[in-house]
């Protein structure tokens, strides 16, 4: 008997597009033969289709109407073309020539493309009637981390029932003794308490409410597809992968249109303090009702921190901004300090009145084919001027050592050849020494923070005021318009504060 | 007397342990021999020298059962029988079974005090046999301090001080000077026998034991199924749940910890002069049937 694969057996498929992280390459690989089949008519692919869905799934992910109406009912039908269209989209964002270089956990577009698979996938398994599907994602989601007695032998959940003593919808079984706090399913609580216990106990079980499962289930998702689409990844051929590129338009188009709009916030995750605070509020607004805040009109800090206050985000650093905005006062405070933003009014600082305007900002992505390319941020070119006529302070060169540093270039370089490219930058001043400015670049490159390589100075940097044509004025960013790498925001996160070496 | 609420004296204690406490052997629960529980344990009410040189001294021992292999099997007794454990709670120093090595009692010919006489006797909630053992330990100066925080302004029950409990008549009700009234030893063990109709109605459990700790009790799941095996995490679950759901206000400590000691029933809580002991009814009168014989002469 040949076993039951995603390609052949529906059950499979869903086990599998359900709970990708638990599941091998095999097993995945399949889940995406399921979803070519879709466009398979007589044993030939119908590539032109599949190309226009790819597209259409893509760009409607962008829309937030589409990503919340998937939590409602599902936008594709099946595990299997779910999973394709999703990580086949994901590939043409990443491949997107302005967007090749952003690490992929910074482009925001990924984050729309991968909110609209956990909703859909969620719709599709709260849809799907078998529940011993359910029971296997519960023993994923619910199980003991290993304690000293071992991994626990039996099921985790050993049924899925009404118990309407309990109230009404169905309710998970777990045995207490597999039970750990995760099972509690507490309802969200205040930020210093917990919040209630929403599982109820009899029979030495505990009986979680499936609604808890959903919400548990959601977050899973959320990061099982970096799994997913590593692996379809892995399976494409290069030749693949270039067709899918060099034939979609319209998801091109879309992105490009987001860089035409100013909208590149809607592109990358933003990097920069002030900008997520700003972000964040006017985010804020546009989610209030009408009667507490609202974009294009005159209202006061009071108005603007009830709809910060009232604010749910789900994006982590959204909530963060939250928390610390605690009162009008920090909110004005906020708002004075991006007075020069285009979307921000400052129309009486005294009593407190602005008005906010939907959000843009203009970073406009920066290729670094030679690193004369840096000098296209006006703060470098400032820089460039003055070195032509003083000799650099000390300052000046761990700036452009560190932001050349961190071009994916020299990710893989040898500091010989680092050394080299720089010295060539170098050499275009007139007080360049060979000999001089190699060991001055060397002491810049041993020179680590804790053993961590310092981060290249960023827009909001002391040191870099000097050289700023001020940001209102500046159709970049250090951080959002060139190219650095993930480890370089893994720094940033790492050290939890706006850096500003 | 017989109401009288006191700390017991050193010769009341010894007198106790040599007379009546071997009485009592036989109504221990079957579990408590000389080989089950991991350790049994005495707390001093005053710190006794040590043989090694230089160590500070103890006022609590922990005396193992077993003496065990690298691999942790079990070569040694060291309580050969109940006789040598009666011994060792009767005379701590001379029949210390940790004899031979430097962490024993000092000998008490050698040294000018009086010998060590226990002010508590404890076993091991970890056991040979029964290594899955569940108490809860229901404290009633714990809810004294609740109450005394409920009915002052700033509602915390962590840090109630002298004050707030003399503020609320608290150290002046009987029994006077102690942090709880007879009214809270008397919740106390109506929650314990709550918390037995829990485990024995949502816990599916056959085998309960309620105690009377002294100022509180202690309830027992005994069953040994392993329907009943929680390990930290479930206990963990356990505790949640009588504190916010049953709202008994259990020590969550004791209940998660399964290497935690027990007062060994039979025992005297020398801070009252009262004998631990299981009972069957939230009518116990402690004031009364708890009350060693050395306070009834």
């Amino acid at each position: 008997m040949s076993r039951d694969t995603p390609t052949n057996d529906e059950y499979t498929a869903y086990r599998v597009a359900a709970l990708p992280r638990d599941k091998g390459e095999f097993q995945l690989t399949q889940l995406f033969e399921r979803g070519y089949q879709r466009w398979t008519v007589d044993g030939e692919q119908q590539t032109e289709k599949m190309l226009a869905d790819i597209e259409r799934f893509t760009t409607d992910a962008f829309a937030p109407s589409t990503r919340e109406e998937a939590a409602e009912r599902p936008y594709v039908d099946d595990p299997g073309a779910l999973a394709t269209l999703t990580t086949l989209g994901a590939v043409c964002i990443m491949d997107h020539p302005k967007l090749e270089d952003t690490p992929p956990r910074h482009l925001a577009l990924l984050g729309d493309l991968r909110e609209l698979y956990v909703n859909n996938i969620a719709s599709l398994v709260r849809e799907y009637e078998d529940w011993s599907l359910h029971q296997e994602i519960a023993e994923t989601l619910y199980a003991k981390d290993p304690g000293e007695d071992g991994v626990h032998p039996g099921r985790v959940c050993t049924d899925i029932t009404e118990r309407p003593e309990f109230g009404e919808g169905y309710y998970l079984e777990i045995p207490l003794v597999a039970a750990s706090r995760k099972c509690l399913a507490r309802s969200e609580g205040d930020e210093n308490q917990q919040g209630e216990i929403q599982a109820h106990i009899a029979d030495n079980h505990l009986y979680v409410p499936v609604s808890d499962f959903m919400a548990k289930y959601r977050e899973y998702a959320e990061d099982a597809f970096g799994r997913l689409l590593a692996v379809q990844e892995e399976a494409l051929t290069a030749d693949q992968r270039s067709w899918l590129t060099a034939n979609e338009s319209a998801i091109t188009d879309r992105i490009d249109r987001f860089f035409q709009a100013g909208q590149t916030h809607r592109v990358w995750e933003n990097w920069s303090r002030q900008k997520r605070d700003l972000l964040t509020i006017i985010n804020a607004v546009s989610d209030a009702d009408d009667d507490v805040a609202q974009l294009g009109e005159t209202q006061t800090a009071r108005d603007l921190y009830e709809a910060v206050d009232a604010y749910e985000p789900k994006r982590t650093w959204e909530r963060r901004v939250c928390e610390s905005i605690s009162s009008p006062r920090s909110l004005g405070t906020v708002l004075s300090r991006n007075r020069d933003h285009a979307s921000v009014t400052v129309e009486n600082a005294r009593l407190n009145r602005y008005t906010l305007t939907k959000y843009s900002d203009g970073a406009q992505p920066l290729h670094v084919d030679e690193l004369e390319d840096l000098f296209e941020l006006p703060c470098m070119a400032a820089m460039d001027e003055r070195l032509q006529e003083k000799k650099p302070v000390r300052k000046d060169l761990f700036n452009l050592v560190r932001m050349a540093w961190w071009l994916p270039q020299y990710r893989d370089a040898s500091t010989g050849e680092f050394i080299s490219d720089v010295k060539d930058l170098f050499s275009r001043w007139p007080w360049y020494d060979d000999e001089v400015t190699g060991y001055q670049i060397r002491y810049e490159l041993d020179n680590d923070i804790g053993g961590e390589i310092p981060l290249p100075m960023n827009c909001a940097n002391d040191d870099m005021q000097r050289y700023c044509i001020g940001r209102d004025q500046c159709p970049y960013s250090i951080y959002g318009s060139l190219p650095f790498p993930d480890e370089m925001y893994e720094q940033i996160d790492d050290q939890g504060a706006s850096p500003s070496q | 007397m017989t109401g009288e609420w006191r700390e017991s004296t050193r010769e009341e204690l010894h007198t106790y342990y040599i007379e009546t406490f071997p009485n009592h052997l036989d109504a221990l629960p079957s579990f408590l021999t000389a080989s089950g529980p991991k350790q049994y344990a005495i707390a001093f009410r005053e710190a006794y020298p040590i043989r090694k040189q230089n160590a500070p001294d103890r006022s609590f021992i922990r005396r193992d059962t077993w003496q065990t292999s690298n691999s942790g099997e079990r070569t040694i007794q060291q309580f050969g029988s109940v006789e040598d454990l009666v011994e060792f709670i009767q005379y701590p120093a001379r029949y210390d079974p940790a004899q031979g090595s430097n962490y024993a009692l000092a000998d008490p010919d050698l040294l000018e005090r009086p010998e060590p006489r226990p002010d508590a006797v404890y076993y091991a909630l970890d056991h040979w046999e029964r290594p899955w053992v569940l108490a809860v330990d229901i404290d009633a100066k714990d809810i004294a301090a609740q109450r005394a925080s409920s009915e002052s302004s700033d509602g915390k029950a962590d840090d109630v001080g002298t004050e707030q409990l003399r503020a609320t008549g608290i150290l002046d009700s009987p029994p006077e000077g102690y942090p709880y009234t007879f009214d809270d030893i008397e919740q106390a063990l109506e929650y314990g026998f709550a918390v037995q109709d829990i485990f024995e109605d949502d816990f599916e459990a056959d085998e309960t034991m309620v105690v009377y700790s002294g100022q509180g009790c202690h309830v027992y799941l005994l069953d040994e199924d392993r329907e009943h095996h929680y390990d930290e995490q479930s206990r963990e679950v356990i505790n949640d749940l009588f504190l916010e759901e049953y709202e008994i206000p259990i020590d969550p400590v004791v209940t998660a910890d399964r290497r935690r000691v027990m007062r060994l029933p039979y025992s005297i809580h020398a801070d009252v002069s009262r004998v631990v002991q299981p009972i069957d009814d939230p009518g116990f009168d402690f004031r009364t049937e708890a009350t060693p014989e050395f306070l009834e002469s």
